[in-house]
């Protein structure tokens, strides 16, 4: 299992649940079929994985820019300004700008732009393996090209690191290679 | 069975304030520091505007009734109003507004964070629920609802005062003379006690059941509901218990301890 670029079909939302939660390390077994391909994936990233969530995983007491910059002044306390220029960095290569999501609050965000907070937020940990839930899912076209710069990002910035897209629907990913074989899944 | 369920629930209770103590030094961190401010912001200010009215009305009616009721000097009418509002009233009213103004809110923000699924992706981002939330939400209930105390008492007693020196047609130096002639350093150290051990424990009722820790996943009405009155229960208990060591007695002197 060499390819850096990786998708999962999971069939129900407690089965994405409880990959997340392995992957993650919340929970320490995992029985299946998938329980040795995730036990590689998860040890080869070194246990550091980020979760890229369907909703963004944004705290609505929060701003989105405060949001943003949650997990990495919490794991990392003394880098935040750092974290806020890289942060600054990866908006201003995505086309953004900070102003959208400073002082705003996740509430007033639209899916896509939770999405995009939530990559952000992800890729600022640096992580060895970033999980893309759904990411693609319910989104128009415009906003999936979207979707596809930060992964492209992503990719240029941290070429030897995996991402692993999770989805209930089997969506047309052809840079991404199957974890397991898609029989195993189903 | 009764008795196993209610021992569970104080072994869950005792677990995660041995828990929360072990953990105060996350306090240091900006984003939990940042959480510790915004509920005590949540905690204190929005109990302490609606205090100023009902805590100065409630002095001036425990002279009131001191004065003409009792037909008390002033003397007398001061010492009921250490008795009460230092001692009983004062803990207890504030502890009953800060679960009734910043209480039920903070259970229910907590609830609704739980259902939207902000409590998961906060896990699953690696930010420890008992660190980002829990730490600061019970230090926050605690140090503000000693606040709030000693406000109360302050609009409690200041008005009492006022209003027994136009009652009685005795001066305010008079009355404050009284005060402190008969206050002592151990009824601060009493209040003190109780309103830190109040706002503990409602800090860490509304954590348990609004955060659903220990399976108790309620929708976000019933964990309200059962957030305040398992607030109001342990608090009362509290006092009963607190009053019983102290003073060596219980429900209002029915119960005496052994001489």
């Amino acid at each position: 299992m060499k390819a850096m670029r990786l998708r999962l079909t999971v069939p129900t939302r407690p089965a994405r649940d409880a990959v997340l939660a392995f992957l993650t390390g919340l929970e320490p077994n995992f029985s299946g079929p998938l329980a040795d391909a995730l036990t590689e994936l998860r040890d080869s990233s070194g246990n550091n994985v980020a979760i890229a969530f369907e909703d963004g995983g944004l705290l609505q007491s929060l701003d989105t820019w405060a949001n943003t910059m949650l997990p990495v002044a919490y794991h990392a306390a003394g880098e935040r300004h750092a974290a806020e220029r890289r942060a600054r960095g990866i908006l201003a290569a995505l086309g953004r700008r900070p102003e959208e999501f400073i002082g705003r609050p996740a509430s007033a965000l639209s899916l896509y732009e939770r999405r995009l907070a939530g990559f952000v937020r992800a890729m600022l940990v640096e992580p060895g393996l970033l999980v893309l839930d759904r990411l693609f899912e319910e989104l128009g076209r415009d906003e999936r090209q979207g979707i596809a710069a930060c992964i492209e990002l992503f990719g240029r910035r941290y070429p030897l690191r995996r991402m692993l897209y999770l989805g209930f629907s089997d969506v047309r990913l052809p840079d991404f290679a199957p974890l397991v074989p898609e029989e195993v899944v189903s | 069975m009764a008795a196993a369920v209610a021992y569970a629930g104080v072994k869950g209770y005792g677990g995660l304030l041995w828990d929360v103590l072990g953990r105060l030094s996350v306090l240091k961190r900006d984003p939990v520091r940042d959480v510790l401010v915004r509920q005590m912001r949540t905690a204190g200010m929005a109990t302490l505007s609606a205090m100023v009215v009902r805590a100065a009305g409630i002095g001036t009616l425990i002279i009131a009734y001191t004065t003409y009721v009792l037909a008390a000097d002033s003397a007398f009418a001061v010492r009921i109003l250490i008795w009460a509002v230092l001692r009983e009233i004062g803990p207890l009213f504030a502890v009953i507004m800060l679960v009734m103004r910043s209480g039920t809110a903070m259970a229910a923000e907590f609830a609704l964070m739980r259902e939207r699924g902000e409590l998961q992706a906060l896990r699953l981002s690696g930010i420890s629920l008992l660190d980002y939330i829990i730490v600061p939400t019970i230090v926050a209930m605690t140090v503000s609802n000693l606040a709030i105390t000693v406000y109360f008492q302050f609009l409690a007693v200041g008005g009492g005062i006022l209003v027994s020196a136009l009652l009685m047609e005795v001066s305010i130096a008079e009355l404050v003379e009284h005060f402190f002639a008969l206050a002592s350093v151990w009824d601060l150290v009493y209040t003190v006690i109780k309103s830190l051990a109040f706002g503990l424990l409602v800090g860490l009722v509304i954590c348990i059941h609004g955060l659903g820790i220990g399976g108790r996943q309620t929708t976000m009405p019933e964990a309200v509901s059962r957030a305040v009155m398992q607030s109001i229960v342990a608090v009362l208990l509290f006092n009963a218990v607190f009053a019983y060591l102290v003073f060596g007695v219980l429900f209002f002197g029915i119960v005496k301890a052994p001489a």
